[in-house]
């Protein structure tokens, strides 16, 4: 149980859960697949066309893994997160796909099978904690609700486990907050409360969507570490959606970049960052200024504008805006192939962007 | 109440050592308190010093980047500068004249030398107006060209910006967010002033867009020689574009300096705590440092505690910092810092810098 495995909140501050050696904290679970998409697409019909939303993405997360999912927005990463617990609304349509996790297909879930995975087994923040949050309910009965639901709790169980829960995620006075309405606590402390909400059940997995954007960068780094410590003491994987390429160093395992609804590169964190083998991916991290070191005289930056996802070039969608396309871009769409080890790109030039080094790819000039 | 006196409006910040510049734009104890209607009775009605005190100089041609909570007062200051809003009490002395209690003939002098662009670029333009009206209607209402030569200048202006000509006649709903900046910065521009606070400009847009806009500010102010206020969270942007950065919080500066010191050696725990919580994008670099998180949230300014304004959350504190609030003092560097124990807070060199309570507080036992 959650409450069992945590400690004292005032352990020194260097003991911080993101600081895992490569991966170490999985070495206690199993390392098998947790969850496993297949051909995942989304379609939405509008009077402009069927915008593809989701376009047969395919990823696996392993037991207590931590995968990040980037990209810049529109393209398809709350979507295709959303998918996986049937979230979409209309006119959003799942055309094609499967989900497993743990034997079960996420996406052929129905009627009362699905809300029991929803909240218990899959839980998911949001960026704006008031879109999960309902405003004229006090917290209490929020957290205790789902507790009663899915785990058989009595009042009384539910409410000694939602109090423990408001403290473990950080919450002062817990006592004081537990029967506040949401519009009476700080974006931060909404968000702790959703973290709490969603941990209640111990799911298998977490999908946080955006979960910190809204918040300052030392509200960030607060919720970021008790996001991996919960999880990780959970044994939960978490299913991250962020675009701060500084937050997916700092707290993902594995990364998936995410261009026109597809999955271009994905690999683990730290060969993603030292090597990318898709120029968007190298882009991406090209044009963020550093914290530290040079400053270069001008930014790289990548022109142009991502496609129209009811218009999707036949070729590569990023074919337009990247410095290396050729015929070749432009008439065929690049399959995803493996690069290294648990490393794929999609792109006819992987080679070209791999053998980089220091150079820049995407020119600081207009 | 933090004293302000320090320094007059006459004096020079840099406490009169011989350096030849006197700054462009100079801030002496400026002041915004709102009434606070909280609460149904009057006793609860309070004072909301949004802004307590602030003295800051904007050279010629050089950029300042203010950065701090959400809450701490940027805005407001922001405002003041380009007044919008009229400061309670304090100076503001551009070129040598003293704006800070202006008749309204000077104000509009005022606002044609300092302009502002908001964040979110939507809200700031009006949707029923086509980019080239949006642009051209600072230049008709303050009378200072035709329609016709108006007409000329939104071209080059937009132009300047990096706009497409036919895209004048558009309306803003049409344009990326990355446009829609482009157009508040033409807008901004259109004056000619001398100082453009920028609050946010970046901030809602996607990483490979941002850089775009910082090229842009970058490019203008070495073709014009403008000055920027640069309001950010995003500290490595505003490493990347500022010359002089000033940390907030809660109403006062807390720090201030040259970039590279702050960003090097800040003196100030909450300037620490801050660059402690930024993710870099580097997985490695991130693995190896030690992370201290800032605790607590931002006190109410309504409210604010006694002496120091950041004892409550400091990892540093000490009774005396309960009684007395530190002032802003030059450090032998070049910079200025708000905290009793500043000089306790050097970091080595080089590093960014680490910051652990533990270590601080076992320094200032010895
Ligand atoms: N209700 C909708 N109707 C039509 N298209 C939609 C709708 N919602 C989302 N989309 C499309 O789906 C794409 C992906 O959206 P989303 O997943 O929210 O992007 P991200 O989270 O990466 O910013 C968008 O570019 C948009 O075109
Ligand atoms: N018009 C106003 N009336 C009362 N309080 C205000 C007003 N504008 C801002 N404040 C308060 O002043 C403080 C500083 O706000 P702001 O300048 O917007 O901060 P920032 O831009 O740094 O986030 C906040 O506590 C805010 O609630
Ligand atoms: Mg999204
Ligand atoms: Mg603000």
């Amino acid at each position: 149980m959650l409450a069992t495995k945590f400690r004292s909140r005032n352990g020194p501050p260097n003991a911080s859960s993101l600081n895992h050696g490569n991966m170490a904290h999985l070495m206690q679970s199993e390392k098998n697949t947790l969850l496993s998409v297949r051909d995942l697409s989304v379609e939405f019909h509008t009077a402009r066309g069927v915008v593809k939303a989701v376009n047969s993405v395919s990823l696996d997360i392993k037991a207590g893994e931590r995968l990040a999912i980037v990209g810049e927005s529109g393209s398809g990463k709350s979507i295709m997160s959303m998918s996986l617990l049937q979230l979409v609304q209309y006119p959003g349509r799942i055309t094609s796909g499967s989900a497993m996790l743990e034997g079960t297909d996420l996406l052929a879930l129905k009627g009362k099978k699905l809300r029991a995975v929803r909240g218990s087994k899959v839980t998911m923040i949001f960026q704006d904690p008031m879109t999960s949050l309902n405003p004229v309910l006090r917290v209490s009965e929020q957290l205790i609700a789902p507790m009663r639901r899915h785990l058989h709790l009595g009042q009384r169980e539910a409410k000694e486990r939602g109090l423990k829960l408001l403290a473990q995620v950080g919450i002062p006075d817990a006592e004081g907050n537990f029967n506040n309405y949401p519009h009476e606590l700080s974006g931060g402390m909404r968000q702790r409360v959703l973290i709490a909400m969603a941990m209640a059940c111990s799911p298998r997995l977490l999908i946080a969507d955006e979960p910190t954007t809204a918040l300052d960068v030392t509200i960030q780094a607060q919720i970021i570490e008790l996001l991996a410590k919960v999880s990780k003491e959970e044994g939960s994987s978490v299913l991250f959606v962020t675009h701060d390429m500084g937050l997916v160093a700092r707290f993902a395992d594995r990364v998936a970049v995410m261009y026109g609804g597809r999955i271009i590169e994905s690999g683990p964190t730290d060969q993603m960052f030292e090597n990318p083998h898709h120029p968007y991916t190298r882009g991406l991290l090209e044009s963020i200024p550093s914290i530290t070191g040079e400053r270069p005289e001008r930014l790289s930056q990548i022109e142009g504008t991502p496609p129209d996802l009811a218009f999707l070039p036949k070729g590569c969608s990023f074919a337009d805006r990247c410095p290396l396309s050729d015929e070749v871009c432009i008439e065929t769409q690049p399959a995803s192939l493996t690069v290294a080890s648990d490393h794929t790109a999609a792109c006819h030039h992987s080679d070209v962007v791999a053998s980089l080094g220091e150079r820049r790819l995407f020119d600081a000039e207009n | 109440m933090q004293k302000t006196e320090a320094l007059s409006p006459t004096e020079p910040a840099d406490g009169g050592d011989a350096q030849a510049t006197t700054p462009l734009l100079r801030v002496r104890g400026i002041q915004k308190h709102f009434a606070s209607s909280q609460g149904l009775f009057r006793r609860s009605h309070r004072v909301v010093r949004a802004v307590d005190g602030v003295d800051l100089d904007i050279e010629a041609g050089k950029t300042l980047g203010l950065v701090g909570e959400s809450g701490c007062g940027k805005t407001t200051l922001g405002r003041m500068l380009v007044r919008l809003d009229s400061p309670t009490s304090g100076g503001i002395i551009l070129d040598g004249h003293n704006y800070g209690a202006a008749t309204s003939h000077e104000l509009k002098q005022y606002r044609q030398l300092v302009q502002m662009v908001f964040q979110d670029p939507m809200a700031s333009l009006d949707p029923r107006m086509t980019i080239g009206q949006s642009i051209s209607e600072p230049l008709t209402v303050m009378r200072i060209c035709t329609k016709k030569e108006a007409h000329k200048r939104v071209h080059s202006l937009m132009q300047s910006v990096g706009l497409p000509e036919e895209m004048a006649n558009r309306y803003p709903h049409q344009l990326s967010g990355g446009q829609r900046q482009r157009v508040g910065i033409a807008r901004a521009l259109a004056l000619e002033p001398k100082v453009i606070v920028l609050d946010e400009p970046t901030s809602a847009l996607d990483v490979s867009v941002r850089a775009q806009v910082i090229n842009l500010l970058r490019d203008l102010q070495r073709d014009t020689g403008i000055s920027f206020v640069f309001i950010s969270h995003d500290l490595s942007t505003v490493r990347y574009i500022s010359h002089e950065v000033a940390v907030m919080y809660l109403g006062t500066i807390v720090e201030r300096g040259p970039v590279d010191q702050i960003f090097e050696s800040p003196r100030h725990p909450y300037t620490r705590a801050l660059l402690a919580a930024i993710p870099i994008p580097d997985p490695r670099k991130e693995k190896e440092r030690q992370r201290y998180v800032l605790t607590g949230e931002l006190p109410s300014p309504a409210n604010p505690p006694s002496g120091c304004a950041f004892r409550t959350r400091c990892p540093i504190v000490t009774d005396f910092c309960a009684e007395s609030a530190p002032q802003l003092e030059r450090t032998e560097d070049g910079g200025y810092v708000a905290c009793h124990f500043a000089s306790l807070a050097k970091s080595e060199s080089g590093s960014l810098p680490v910051f652990t309570d533990v270590r601080l507080k076992e320094s200032i036992q010895q």
